[in-house]
């Protein structure tokens, strides 16, 4: 389990890269960050559901229930403009952090 | 373990949450969503239902955690969608609920309700009496304008061996030299009390409390001028400025502005004109009077001329410091004044052997109006009152109000393991320890709302008593004044905190699981509770101890012989302290009565003041009483002769040169009595005077102070300001008219009045009695509360114990062994408090007795009664409790649960 404070400062940018590639609900957020990372990260519901609650309260996010055929009734979640602003933002800035992190740990990606 | 639903068990997390109310429906829609996700996944792997339902709900978390988060998203949510009433009322609901289970508990535990609510009512009774009293008592003076900038001056004489004597006394032109001299000094107004003037107007003559002050007093104090001009109302030698009522007792309902009023002045009397009309004076005013007369006419009333006099020292002098000047300025230059008017005093001061730098000998300051009330240490025309008092009204009120807090707290505790479960469901349920301690607060502050409402009944019902003990006249209307409200709103919410702390702080950090699990054996729960119980007793055996001194101590006072004859005694001032005395024609108008057996006078009515003198002996200098009397006064009032012979009128030039002086006198000196005979001393104006007789030492003055040596001239013509006639014991209003009829015949112009003097004795010892009386309302008070609390904490006790009752009974246990077994603990507990309270009773006692010349010794007595009255209390307050749990049926105990 990654730091914290590292959970906290990401979160959000974690959160609003799964939206932009398309609409989701609670659980299954959870379970893509699960997976992605290897089974290292398990958010809790609370935590989860605080941030979305942050995020739909500062308009990065908008939320609305669906019924679907078979399934129960969910509540998705789906990304803003001014979402994918912040994350268009938030990305740089992570994309500067990784660059300096390659740099010094001279971890140049290889093609080959 | 078998029968898990998961419906039921999420409908029933689903409740825990709501109630909580942070989270909206629809996010506890999307939570349980997330958990039936959860579960599927869970039992997918081979879970059960009930394990995977735990896990998930563990994963969701306790909500309560997200509660801030949720908080600042809901409220601004609430606000714009214009739903705030709906979760105001939500709150309302949840407030009714916590109302609806603290009445609920109070209701099921009546006895523990009763008790705590009627000592914090008792409590708070007493300390809003006390609060208003200390209110009363520190707003003397205080109604005055300029009282930032008032001043009294004081002077302090140095005397033998390091001793120093304030006074508050001073030469008529020692004022307005000190305004001319300084310009810091804006005013200076000086207040001359006469020993109460005769007054006449028509048919009404009667002696009126005056004080002939400067013209500026009426501007410079604040006391309200109904009718006349303030700038000139004193400025005619003529005028006189009357009081509201006494304007009533010689006008009427007619205006009395303008009018005449007949005024003696020296012998004759005067008329003097009305020019003004002042509100009463108010009761917390030092400075009182019924009338004003012109300072200028100083020397008329006093009969010699004192206006221009430097040495004569009488006058009150008020000094009103300019707004832009600093009183510590003036008090710097006051060293300069005195060696320039009195420079040539401090050779008679070192005459006398008292040494000093000049500023230490004769020292000028400036007293804070605010200071003169409680300042003991000068002695003063205007009235002194001791602080202690209100010192001594607020450590009790202090103390009850400990106690009954006590009693709140410690009930609480021993109710503690009967909470214990509710506050585990609570937190189980989902509370916040915040909501727990919110709920203890508001049970506290529910019932300290029932208690002073009750208690501010008690104050209201117990004010009659309390002003007499207090000697106040505190209104009812006060006790329901705004000021009074706030001040029972401040006791509410300091009574509510301290008295809820214990189970709002420890009670609500309990963790759930183990209070459930039965884990929570918390061992120094009992020694708080038991702590505070012998800290509580401790402060009521203080009460116990220092009651019983202080009464010992008034007995011991009243028990005391003042050394002359009290009984039947009637003592008629004559309101002439100079030449030409009415005494002695009354005295022969009476000498044939039947019924008076024997007249006598004295400068002096014995029983309140003094008058000293220097007197040198040989190389000693010391300060005797002195007083001037008639021949037959040592006869009349029985006080013995030791040597010597009495005076009489058998010797021509006793009444210029023989003196009566008393043991203490002689001893004092270092004769036998024997040795004092014939011995001389110079006396007034230095003329020499010869010891005639020694007589036995008695008080001239209370027992306060030690017997002084005592010099007693003859001269009935002059000063005595007395009449002491001994009546017959029987007829006694007969008598009294007599006195009266016969003055009235002589003296038609001169007020008759009249006590007795074995009443004068003990108004002597009134403020002890007084000081005794309370501490015996506050022991009772204290006691009673504590046992209420002993009482309730044995009922919780046996409770606790049914069981274990149970038990020994049917192993064989008597009844007697029972009830030894329960009030063994809570005897223990009272002894050990007694023995904690003694070095602070006896301190205290010490203290309260310092005053006293003539004190009682401390002895076990106090102590040993007082441990022994709260064993006995104790006693009776568990026995109760025990005997009714010893004498129960064993297998009602048993089947109980």
């Amino acid at each position: 389990m990654p730091a914290k404070a590292l959970t906290g400062a990401s979160a959000q940018t974690i959160v609003l890269s799964i939206l932009s590639h398309g609409e989701n609900y609670g659980y299954e957020i959870v379970k893509r960050v699960y997976r992605l990372s290897g089974g290292d990260v398990e958010w809790s519901a609370g935590s989860l559901y605080t941030l979305m609650h942050r995020m739909k309260a500062s308009g990065l996010v908008e939320s609305y229930w669906v019924e679907k055929e078979g399934e129960r009734r969910r509540r998705y979640y789906r990304i803003t403009a001014k979402g994918a602003a912040s994350l268009e933002r938030e990305k740089q800035e992570w994309l500067s952090v990784h660059g300096i992190f390659v740099q010094l740990w001279g971890l140049q990606p290889s093609l080959t | 373990m078998s029968h898990f639903d998961l419906d039921t068990a999420i409908a029933t997390w689903r409740r825990f949450v709501q109630s909580a109310r942070v989270l909206e429906p629809d996010d506890i829609d999307e939570l349980e969503a997330h958990i039936r996700d959860l579960v599927e996944e869970r039992m997918a792997t081979g879970h059960t239902a009930e394990a995977a339902f735990h896990e998930a709900v563990q994963q969701v978390g306790s909500y309560h955690r997200l509660e801030q988060d949720f908080n600042a998203v809901r409220w601004q949510k609430l606000w714009s969608e214009h739903r705030i009433t709906d979760e105001l009322r939500g709150y309302g609901a949840m407030l009714g609920n916590y109302l609806k289970v603290a009445l609920r508990s109070m209701r099921k535990q009546k006895l523990y309700t009763a008790i705590n609510g009627f000592g914090l009512a008792v409590g708070i009774a007493v300390c809003l009496l006390l609060l208003l009293f200390v209110r009363h008592e520190w707003s003397y003076d205080q109604f005055h304008t300029h009282k930032d900038r008032l001043h009294r001056l004081t002077v302090t004489y140095k005397g033998a061996e390091q001793t120093y004597a304030s006074k508050s006394a001073f030469a008529a032109p020692v004022g307005p030299a000190l305004a001319a001299e300084y310009p810091e000094v804006e005013q200076v107004v000086r207040i001359g009390y006469t020993n109460g003037s005769i007054v006449r107007r028509n048919e009404r003559l009667l002696a009126q409390a005056s004080a002939a002050v400067d013209p500026a007093f009426l501007s410079v104090f604040s006391f309200e001028l109904l009718q006349g001009d303030a700038s000139t109302a004193l400025q005619d030698p003529s005028s006189v400025v009357l009081t509201a009522s006494t304007a009533e007792r010689f006008f009427g309902e007619a205006d009395p502005m303008g009018q005449d009023l007949l005024i003696q002045v020296g012998h004759a009397f005067e008329a003097f004109t009305v020019t003004g009309v002042l509100a009463d004076v108010p009761e917390t005013s030092s400075i009182q009077f019924s009338l004003l007369l012109p300072f200028s006419r100083m020397s008329d009333l006093k009969g010699e001329p004192v206006l221009d006099n430097w040495d004569d020292s009488f006058a009150s002098t008020f000094v009103l410091v300019r707004p832009d000047a600093q009183s510590a300025a003036i008090d710097a230059k006051l060293p300069g004044f005195v060696t320039k008017y009195y420079g040539h005093w401090f050779e008679g001061f070192r005459n006398r052997g008292i040494d000093g730098a000049d500023g230490d000998l004769i020292r000028y300051s400036l007293q804070p109006l605010s200071e003169i009330r409680h300042d003991e240490s000068v002695e003063a025309n205007e009235p002194v009152r001791s602080p202690l008092f209100t010192y001594l009204l607020m450590g009790i009120a202090i103390f009850i109000l400990f106690i009954a807090c006590i009693n709140f707290v410690n009930l609480a505790i021993a109710r503690t393991a009967a909470r214990t479960k509710e506050i585990g469901v609570r937190k189980a349920m989902g509370a916040v320890r915040q909501q727990v301690m919110l709920q203890f607060w508001g049970e506290a502050f529910l019932m300290s709302i029932g208690a002073a409402i009750v208690g501010v009944g008690l104050a209201l019902l117990s004010l009659p008593v309390f002003n007499e003990l207090a000697e106040k006249n505190l209104g009812a209307d006060l006790l329901l004044s705004g000021t009074t409200l706030w001040m029972v709103v401040g006791l509410v919410l300091g009574v509510g905190l301290l008295a809820g702390s214990y189970p709002a702080l420890v009670l609500s950090g309990f963790r759930p699981v183990e209070v459930l699990r039965g884990r929570l054996r918390p061992k120094r729960r009992a020694y708080l509770g038991q702590g505070l119980m012998v800290f509580q007793f401790a402060l009521s055996a203080v009460l116990i101890i220092v009651a019983t001194i202080v009464y010992q101590q008034v007995e011991y006072l009243r028990g005391q012989d003042v050394g002359f004859d009290t009984e039947q005694m009637v003592v008629v001032p004559t309101f002439s302290a100079n030449t030409d005395t009415p005494y002695l024609r009354y005295r022969d108008a009476l000498a044939d009565e039947s019924s008076i057996i024997a007249v006598t006078g004295s400068s002096l009515p014995l029983s309140f003041f003094r008058s000293r003198q220097s007197t040198v002996i040989g190389d000693q200098r010391f300060q005797s009483a002195v007083a001037r009397v008639d021949y037959t006064f040592i006869d009349v009032m029985d006080i013995g002769l030791v040597a010597g012979r009495n005076v009489s009128v058998e010797f021509a030039t006793d009444a210029e040169s023989a003196v009566l002086v008393n043991e203490r006198f002689v001893r004092h000196v270092g004769w036998t009595p024997e040795e004092a005979i014939g011995q001389s001393f110079p006396f007034y104006d230095n003329v020499p005077v010869t010891i005639v007789g020694v007589i036995e030492d008695f008080h001239i003055t209370s027992l306060h102070t030690p017997i002084e040596p005592t010099i007693l001239h003859v001269n009935p013509t002059r000063s005595i300001g007395f009449v002491l006639a001994k009546i017959a014991p029987t007829g006694i209003p007969a008598t009294i008219d007599l006195l009266e009829q016969q003055w009235r015949t002589l003296y038609p112009d001169l007020p008759f009045s009249y006590s007795f003097m074995d009443q004068r004795v003990e108004q002597q010892y009134a403020f002890e009695a007084r000081v005794s009386a309370i501490m015996g309302y506050a022991m009772f008070l204290a006691t009673l509360v504590a046992c209420l609390g002993l009482f309730g904490m044995a009922a919780l006790s046996v409770a606790r114990r049914t069981k274990e009752i149970g038990i020994r009974k049917v192993l064989g246990a008597s009844a007697v062994g029972v009830t030894q077994m329960l009030s063994r603990q809570f005897v223990v507990l009272v002894v050990a408090a007694n023995v904690i309270a003694w070095p602070l009773a006896y301190w205290s006692a010490q203290q309260m007795m310092q005053a006293h010349a003539y004190r009682v010794a401390i002895d076990w007595t106090p102590f040993a009664l007082t441990i022994a009255v709260s064993v006995v209390l104790a006693c009776v307050a568990v026995a109760y409790q025990a005997i009714r749990a010893a004498v129960q049926n064993p297998v009602d105990a048993l089947r109980y649960e």
